[in-house]
């Protein structure tokens, strides 16, 4: 099957919106003592959003794929955007930066770890997202077809009978 | 949804509609997002401010005097300014001072200290932001035992032509301080950087100055 524009765009938007958050939560893991609101380096904290921020990928994309591919977007773009914000210092200040290829060594060796967690949780959060979706879609279409014997809510004597 | 010919108008109408059938879980997801920039953009900042302070906070004007009292006691005075442009304050974790005479040269020279101070982070000291603030030690020598090494400096230094007095000796004042940027967390055992990120430490000595 194939992807249409309007996946692309879903999940261009989703990638966007989704980014932020992983942004964040990467920079906070690295300065949990600077940044605010901090989650202090708790994983499991950061496993649980991570999962509540891949819901509208699974929510919005029509397909399992577009929603995994949209999840690994907004993972590597929110990574990069944390990259960064961690070199605001020296791009936008212009201080000076001494052994500068330690300097993002450390950021890599300190969080690299998160991006296995945000791509589990984007992934766990993106089948919740379909099944929250799909369970809103079959309660639309029972309301939209009432006169349906299979919509209609069953009387209490074919309750019985089951 | 397929495409056709002028697909694009499809697809955005499409897309407003969706928007617009489910506005609560989009004006959610857009909140979310925006309170998360915010949030790292802000920290952010707060990064670059903190890394710029160590190149803020500085030592200013240093004043130091010996004198000679009555009862033939050595005092000594220093003060220090530390100078906080910044906008965070300076909880001040430690602080140092030590007045030595050198006897000798490298490598072979011979220190001779005559006063020390110090102050701990128990005793609460803040230099306040965009603020300038005094360290003001002083110390009596009253120690013979000191008295008398200095006094044979002086003699030997005579000997070789060099004039001193008790209270025109080569004095070296030394000063080290150690503070932390009050209200940023910095007992981290495993990860270092976050302590260093967030400590200034300032030094001085009068020899290298070359007051």
């Amino acid at each position: 099957m194939k992807v249409t524009r309007d996946d692309i765009i879903k999940m261009i938007v989703t990638a966007l919106l989704g980014s932020t958050p992983i942004a964040f939560m990467t920079f906070d893991f690295m300065f949990p003592n600077i940044s605010f609101p901090s989650l202090d380096k708790n994983l499991l904290a950061e496993f649980l959003l991570s999962i509540l921020i891949g819901v509208p990928a699974g929510y919005i994309a029509r397909r399992t794929d577009v929603a995994m591919m949209t999840v690994i977007s907004y993972v590597a773009l929110g990574y990069t955007l944390a990259v960064v914000f961690y070199s605001v210092p020296y791009t936008v200040y212009n201080l000076d930066l001494v052994l500068s290829e330690f300097y993002y060594t450390l950021f890599f060796r300190m969080t690299i770890l998160l991006l296995f967690f945000f791509v589990l949780g984007g992934i766990v959060g993106a089948i919740f997202g379909q099944i929250i979706r799909d369970s809103m879609r079959k309660e639309e279409t029972r309301l939209d077809f009432p006169d349906n014997p299979k919509n209609r809510p069953l009387a209490q004597e074919e309750l019985e009978s089951r | 949804m397929g495409l056709r010919e002028g697909g694009r108008i499809e697809v955005t109408e499409a897309m407003s509609a969706g928007i617009k059938k489910h506005w609560v879980f989009v004006t959610l997801y857009v909140v979310l997002s925006l309170f998360f920039l915010g949030a790292a953009v802000g920290s952010a900042l707060t990064y670059s401010s903190v890394v710029k302070v160590q190149e803020q906070v500085v030592l200013g004007s240093t004043t130091h005097s010996e004198e000679v009292l009555q009862n033939g006691t050595l005092f000594i005075s220093f003060s220090i300014d530390v100078v906080n442009p910044s906008r965070f304050d300076i909880q001040v974790n430690s602080v140092s001072w030590y007045v030595k005479v050198y006897n000798g040269t490298e490598p072979h020279r011979y220190a001779m200290q005559l006063a020390e101070d110090y102050i701990g982070s128990t005793e609460g000291k803040e230099i306040a932001s965009k603020s300038t603030g005094t360290l003001y030690f002083t110390a009596y020598v009253t120690d013979p035992v000191i008295l008398s090494a200095l006094n044979g400096f002086i003699n030997y230094s005579a000997s070789g032509g060099t004039v001193y007095t008790l209270a025109a000796l080569p004095f070296v004042h030394e000063f080290d301080m150690i503070g932390y940027l009050a209200g940023f967390e910095h007992n981290y055992l495993r990860e270092r950087y976050l302590n260093d990120l967030v400590r200034i430490e300032l030094r001085y000595s009068s020899e290298d100055a070359g007051a």
